[in-house]
């Protein structure tokens, strides 16, 4: 960044550790640099990976672009040095930099693992200068997932020159100034390169495959210690072909059953091609987001591709095919189904229902491998959502937590995997294998956007009751929702009823004379005991039902029949 | 990654330290992955103690009522209304809030057994290690009632930012509504107050760096709370100590003013301070830092080095932590043009005119920063501490001239 010239100015410490003396917790921490480069006069920041006791790091174009001139390695508490580039590519984002110490030293490194070696599910994790953070508080970030996915990039959402083509995909952390990074396994082996793309669908941080890199890597670290005439060549890069000694055996042990589960489920989860004339109105309007309050499409701001493959889960041997109604909703040119067995076949949709988000398919098949519904879910039950990735269809896996347990009318489940288009519409699969859900809940309402840590399902629950009726070809809209068009101050009470913080301008309550700082004490003769029961009372109601009011103003009661508006 | 504007924004808000090996835990431990295979049983034991604090959440710290919150959820009102899991409400009264490190305390009225949260000791946390927050993000459980449970790891410990100090990075999806929250490690104690994200798209949601006020920074403010009978606590200064220079450059004490606590605490100017209680101080920006840490009133022991090349030696020096003093210049801007900051008056045994300024100069920078208004140079001279040295560039005719001032204290 142009205005910092002073990157933490750290002291240079005398005498590295080796890579031996560290605790094995401590290396991915010790082996990760922060880096920021000038080019052309821009300034960039990123993140590296040393993966050799000679100091070459491994990063990406994105973070020291191809002429730069000014390259700062920082490892935060340890050293600021400078360095000097020696490669860079950036069709494969490849950029390798030589630490420049002005005293010969050793440097903690990186195994380096084929990544070709990598399975989906296993554990990995970031180490990362995300949003420059080790500048300003001295730390690297480190964030802990699952390897969530397999597959090609095809398009670039970045505005920088990026790589395309097969991706590993990360539950863990990524952000802007991940990107050159570390992407490590379970034990701390360096797998990938952290880029700036991403999949337009699943919108998670993916890397580089570091065996892609590899042999330009060798050769250049070969002919750099050769023209500097350094001995020990051998000794420059550890390269392995299997993890290590696991940093956190019980993501281990827990990540191994995922990958159990997953297979086992594997065979019901199916991709759905969806080919859309048009989007349906409700994701096609704009929206203010943020502080700056610029308007997006809804549609752009959850993440929602115009014609892409969508997951599904099979919920019946003879054909059917459950999914979120978000996938579907628009004017459909046609439907396809591709099996996990690579079949496709052209899909009729039944029914659907956009209270609980879920749509149900058929398709002209038999004796497929139906899911079983499993609807006993506890908070803090280990989940993942499964999905089928953009364009091959491979499996993806997403891992978290039961967050709550029977939302919006006890239909939702809540859980803190991240949910994004490409696992939406397919299964939650607890540990033991059984679906506790169908992913969705995505409402044009969405307060959240997607991979906030905030997801919904169907709730299994709910599921076999709703799916019969789809069978019969139910299509269930969204119920108009009721409105009184008040703010509430939560809390802000010491005394029964609701206070008002808010009355919205043109609502029901406007017009019927509420005002701020006003208490609802009774709501139809009931006494209020807090904000959740006036909500619940009002969300029960439709829109034109009269509600009497029994309100507090200043030291006068008053009541006040409002005819109840719509909510948009 | 190029940065654009708007990354920019996002950093620019980060005044921060860098921690130290001094006040990381303890090294290595054979226990690598201390999380119990299932944590149902453990949510259940502290889904209890969580109460939701008007749009933010908070958690009941001690059996006879003690909440702990953000002050940014529950400063601005005497009075509370909590609600747990269970859809229990309790009256609770503000015991004292600190704005400046974020902290509240509540006090449930006549409350006896609650279930509570232990405080757990945040300092034996380790990077990796797997953590549990509960909260009430985008508002859902006003509607249902039911709290949030996300889990994640920790990132980063001992973290200085604005208004949190000592804090935990973690990657555990919290969102706004989490605020106040407890973070809670795996053996159920509380090790956290959930309390800022970092953003991405201009969109407040979480993006994997979150955090949490570290429940030993609340174990240190929360004496002071207990006794600020409704009112505010703050972190404070060493009054008299007078530290410049650049955030990055070493702690070196430039000024030690005469008769002040420092003077008395035996600080002598060309000390290089490089410890702080338990935080290691190698920068200004690590000292500031560790300010944050400890609430007015509280007693610190700094380390300092003195002395040059082979006769250096190192003192610990105890010394009180006491209330900012507010800057005094002693400039007044000209009444002719109302919008510039050109010098109207000096007041004469002032530190401007002891720096040589002179009316008629127009003020282009402070300490570092350009002034273009008279109310960014008044936010500027707010932020600067008496003791401080800091740089002045004025516009004398067409040259540009640099004074050194010497803040003093306003009386």
């Amino acid at each position: 960044m142009r205005f910092v010239n002073a990157i933490l100015a750290l002291l240079v410490l005398g005498g590295a550790a080796t890579a031996a003396e560290i605790a094995p917790h401590d290396l991915p921490g010790r082996c990760t640099v922060a880096i920021t480069a000038k080019s052309g006069g821009h300034p960039f920041y990123g993140t590296g990976s040393i993966i050799s006791p000679f100091g070459y790091v491994l990063t990406s174009t994105t973070v020291v672009p191809p002429k730069s001139d000014v390259i700062n390695v920082v490892s935060p508490g340890r050293f600021q040095l400078k360095g000097e580039l020696l490669l860079a590519d950036e069709k494969t984002e490849l950029a390798l930099v030589r630490i420049l110490s002005p005293e010969p030293r050793t440097f903690p490194a990186f195994a380096v693992r084929d990544s070709a070696t990598t399975v989906l599910g296993e554990v990995v994790m970031t180490v990362s200068n995300s949003f420059q953070l080790a500048r300003s508080d001295g730390e690297l970030s480190v964030s802990v997932g699952l390897l969530s996915g397999r597959y090609k990039v095809p398009r670039k959402l970045a505005r920088q020159p990026v790589y395309l083509g097969e991706v590993i995909e990360t539950t863990a952390a990524t952000n802007p100034g991940s990107d050159g990074g570390p992407l490590l396994d379970g034990s701390g082996q360096l797998i990938g390169v952290l880029s700036l793309n991403v999949s337009d669908a699943r919108w998670l941080g993916v890397a580089v495959p570091v065996e892609i890199m590899l042999p330009r890597v060798r050769q250049a670290i070969d002919a750099d210690l050769a023209k500097r005439k350094v001995r020990g060549r051998r000794k420059a890069l550890r390269i392995v072909r299997k993890p290590g000694r696991p940093l956190y055996p019980k993501w281990e042990a827990r990540a191994a059953r995922f990958r159990e589960v997953a297979k086992q489920v594997a065979p019901s989860v199916v991709a759905i091609k969806v080919d859309r004339a048009k989007d349906d109105p409700q994701f096609t309007k704009r929206v203010r987001i943020g502080r700056t309050g610029h308007a997006v499409l809804l549609g752009e701001l959850l993440k929602r591709p115009k014609n892409a493959t969508a997951t599904g889960v099979v919920v019946g041997p003879d054909g059917w095919i459950a999914t979120s109604y978000f996938n579907i909703a628009g004017e459909l040119r046609s439907l396809s189904v591709v099996l996990a067995d690579g079949r496709e076949f052209k899909s009729k949709l039944v029914g659907w229902d956009q209270e609980l988000d879920l749509a149900l398919l058929k398709v002209d098949a038999a004796d497929l491998p139906a899911i079983s519904f499993e609807p006993a879910a506890r908070i803090g039950t280990y989940v993942c959502a499964l999905g089928r990735s953009p364009a091959p269809g491979s499996l993806t896996l997403t891992p978290g937590v039961v967050s709550a347990v029977g939302r919006r009318d006890a239909s939702l489940l809540q859980f803190d995997a991240r949910a994004n288009v490409g696992n939406t519409g397919g299964p939650l699969i607890g540990l033991d294998g059984g679906c506790l859900g169908i992913v969705g809940g995505v409402t044009p309402n969405s307060p959240h956007g997607q991979n906030s840590g905030i997801a919904f399902a169907a709730w299994s629950a709910a599921l076999p009751k709703a799916i019969e009726e789809l069978r019969k070809g139910a299509k269930i809209r969204r119920r108009p929702r009721a409105a009184l068009g008040i703010v509430a101050a939560p809390g802000a009470v010491d005394l029964r009823g609701v206070l008002v913080a808010r009355v919205l301008r043109n609502s029901a309550a406007a017009k019927a004379g509420m005002k701020r700082n006003d208490s609802i004490l009774k709501i139809d003769g009931v006494e209020l005991e807090g904000y959740a029961q006036l909500v619940n009372i009002i969300r029960e109601k439709k829109p034109g039902d009269k509600i009497q009011l029994t309100l507090r103003r200043r030291s006068r009661q008053l009541d006040l029949e409002i005819t109840l508006g719509a909510r948009r | 990654m190029r940065p654009n504007t708007r990354q920019r924004l996002a950093t620019i808000l980060i005044l921060a330290a860098a921690c130290l090996p001094a006040c990381r835990g303890p090294g290595v431990r054979d226990d690598f992955d201390r999380e119990p295979e299932d944590l149902t049983d453990l949510i259940q034991r502290v889904l209890p103690a969580y109460v939701f604090v008007g749009g933010g959440s908070g958690a009941i710290i001690s059996s006879d009522g003690y909440v702990i919150t953000n002050a940014h959820v529950a400063g601005q009102s005497k009075r509370w209304r909590l609600r747990r899991a269970d859809g229990t409400y309790h009256s609770a009264s503000l015991v004292g809030t600190s704005p400046g490190t974020d902290l509240c305390l509540l006090k449930i009225d006549a409350a006896d057994g609650l279930p509570h949260l232990p405080l757990g000791d945040s300092d034996g946390l380790r990077i990796g290690d797997v953590v549990i927050a509960i909260g009430n993000p985008f508002a859902l459980g006003n509607i249902d009632g039911k709290p949030t449970v996300t889990l994640g790891v920790v990132s980063a410990l001992h973290v200085d930012r604005p208004y949190a100090y000592d804090a935990i990075q973690t990657d555990t999806p919290i969102n706004p509504g989490n605020s106040g929250g407890p973070l809670i490690d795996t053996e159920g104690t509380l090790v956290g107050v959930n309390a800022q994200i970092m953003t991405r798209f201009g969109l407040r949601q979480n993006t994997g760096a979150g955090y949490s006020i570290s429940s030993n920074q609340v174990q240190r403010f929360l004496p002071s709370l207990k006794t600020a009978d409704g009112g505010r606590v703050s972190a404070g200064r060493i009054a008299g100590l007078g530290l410049s220079g650049k955030a990055a450059d070493p702690a070196v004490v430039r000024a030690v003013e005469p008769g002040s606590e420092a003077e008395r605490a035996g600080i002598k100017k060309g000390d290089t301070i490089f410890a702080f209680e338990r935080a290691a101080v190698d920068t200004v920006r690590d000292f500031a830092g560790a300010l944050g840490r400890y609430p007015i009133g509280t007693e610190v022991v700094l380390r300092v080095r003195r002395g040059t090349g082979d006769k250096t030696d190192e003192h610990a020096i105890r010394i009180p932590i006491s209330k900012p003093g507010r800057a005094y210049i002693g400039i007044r801007f000209t009444r002719t043009s109302p919008r510039s900051t050109a010098i109207g008056l000096i007041d004469p045994k002032s530190p401007a005119a002891k720096a040589g300024l002179k009316r008629g100069d127009v003020v282009l920078a402070i300490a570092g920063k350009r002034v273009r208004s008279r109310a960014l140079y008044y936010r500027v001279v707010y932020s600067l501490q008496p003791g401080m040295t800091v740089p002045v560039v004025v516009r004398r005719g067409r040259a540009n001239v640099t004074a050194h001032l010497h803040v003093a204290e306003r009386k």
